[in-house]
């Protein structure tokens, strides 16, 4: 093998073993971000794999999004359906 | 047996989740109080990152009558929102949520049951009252929602309790919503509010299904030894002998052997004489499962008491099962 391919071999070893390392930092930090999230005190945090409290990280982070964006639509939806004399304070109260 | 209130802790993380419990079934392995506490604080997360606009919702009140917020409501708001905002508006109104709640479809109502704070619920629960709320009750049980009926239960005052218990024709909905509930010793209020007449016909559904009896066994082998041997006996009372051999086939089956013992090891003699006698049980393949349970499960006091009542081979089996049973204990505490 020349040099070049020794260094493709290289090459392609150092990135997949970065990648490794990326994924293992990743959920390292998804089980600190998890305990900060929902509180230091909280024993089932310490029986969950890394694996398992990345998947969670990423499930509530969903849910909050869709609840947020669920809740927004709302508003607006119910604002336009009160009646019209309402609608001025009301949205001032909602939004400012 | 699985655990039927971890499984129903597991729906409720996923329902707060907005996930199928499939994406979190691995995460029953965590046990139920493991499982309540995930979830409630992931809940609370949810709801406390939208105080602000609840918030805001809540000075809104003034300007919407209740008649318009229960129409707009059902006509435009996704369960989802309603049930998150219900609770927030409902402590800050609580005069309101009376009115609100009876103009609201028990459908609708039913729809939002799952996405509701618990935290509000425990607040607000004793000034609803539980006529606005049994028809919601009997929605739940049409549906089988049987996890989120169980969570009511937690919060419900004893006049409510027993208000529910009479307004919900179905009984057997009512034995498996009881069998969810999380807390054992709210699990024993419950079951010491109700009159034994009434409680009896709820007891009796379990020979209904193998469901059910999964759902009665679980909820009595969790009560203390005074309550299992007044309800175990009227189930027992309740089953003909070949009901009793249905019985223990599903128990075998459903693998609730644990359960089963539980209940043995405080129901009376007479329920154990008869059990004993079952054709079923006296079968080798089936001492065997049981004496295998009692040695894994730690579940001696049952077993003993039923093999009291063997008799020949029976008899023999188990009592040479118990000694190596208790000789492989003893080497092993040994070494």
């Amino acid at each position: 093998m020349n040099a070049a391919g020794v260094f493709r071999q290289f090459s392609a070893a150092w990135q997949r073993c970065r990648k490794g390392r990326d994924v293992r930092d990743r959920n390292v930090d998804a089980k600190t971000a998890l305990r900060k999230q929902l509180g230091p005190d909280l024993p089932v945090l310490d029986l969950l794999t890394e694996q398992e409290s990345a998947e969670l990280q990423v499930l509530i982070d969903d849910a909050r999004a869709t609840q947020r964006k669920a809740l927004d639509a709302s508003i607006s939806e119910v604002l336009g359906r009160l009646p019209r004399l309402a609608r001025g304070p009301a949205r001032k109260i909602m939004f400012g | 047996m699985s655990d039927l209130v971890a499984r129903a802790q597991l729906i409720m993380l996923a329902e707060t989740l907005g996930v199928p419990p499939e994406r979190v079934r691995h995460l029953e392995r965590l046990g139920a109080d493991h499982l309540r506490s995930l979830r409630e604080r992931i809940s609370n997360l949810l709801f406390d990152e939208q105080a602000a606009t609840f918030a805001r919702m809540s000075r809104l009140a003034p300007l919407v009558p209740n008649g318009l917020v229960a129409k707009v409501s059902q006509a435009i708001v996704p369960p989802l929102v309603a049930g998150r905002a219900a609770g927030a508006l409902g402590v800050d109104h609580p005069g309101r949520a009376k009115g609100v709640l009876s103009d609201l479809s028990p459908q609708y109502m039913a729809d939002c049951a799952p996405f509701l704070d618990q935290r509000t619920v425990a607040v607000l629960a004793p000034s609803i009252p539980p006529a606005l709320l049994i028809p919601a009750a009997n929605e739940l049980m049409r549906r089988k929602a049987y996890v989120t009926a169980s969570w009511f239960l937690d919060y419900a005052t004893p006049e409510a309790l027993l208000d529910l218990e009479a307004g919900i024709p179905d009984k057997a909905g009512l034995l498996h919503t009881t069998s969810l509930v999380q807390s054992d010793e709210r699990l024993e209020q419950i079951v010491r509010l109700l009159p034994t007449e009434r409680l009896a016909v709820i007891v009796r559904t379990a020979v209904e299904s193998p469901e059910l009896l999964m759902a009665g066994l679980s909820l009595l082998a969790r009560l203390c030894p005074e309550l299992v041997a007044d309800l175990g006996d009227i189930l027992f009372e309740h089953l003909d002998d070949d009901g009793l051999t249905e019985v223990l086939r599903t128990v075998v089956g459903q693998d609730a052997i644990p359960e089963l013992l539980t209940v043995a090891a405080a129901v009376r003699e007479d329920a154990l004489r008869r059990i004993a006698a079952d054709p079923f049980l006296t079968e080798p393949a089936t001492l065997e499962v049981f004496v295998d349970a009692a040695v894994e499960h730690d579940r001696w006091e049952g077993l003993l008491r039923v093999a009291e009542h063997l008799t020949g081979e029976a008899e023999h089996r188990v009592n040479r099962a118990v000694k190596a049973a208790t000789k492989s204990a003893g080497n092993s505490k040994a070494s």
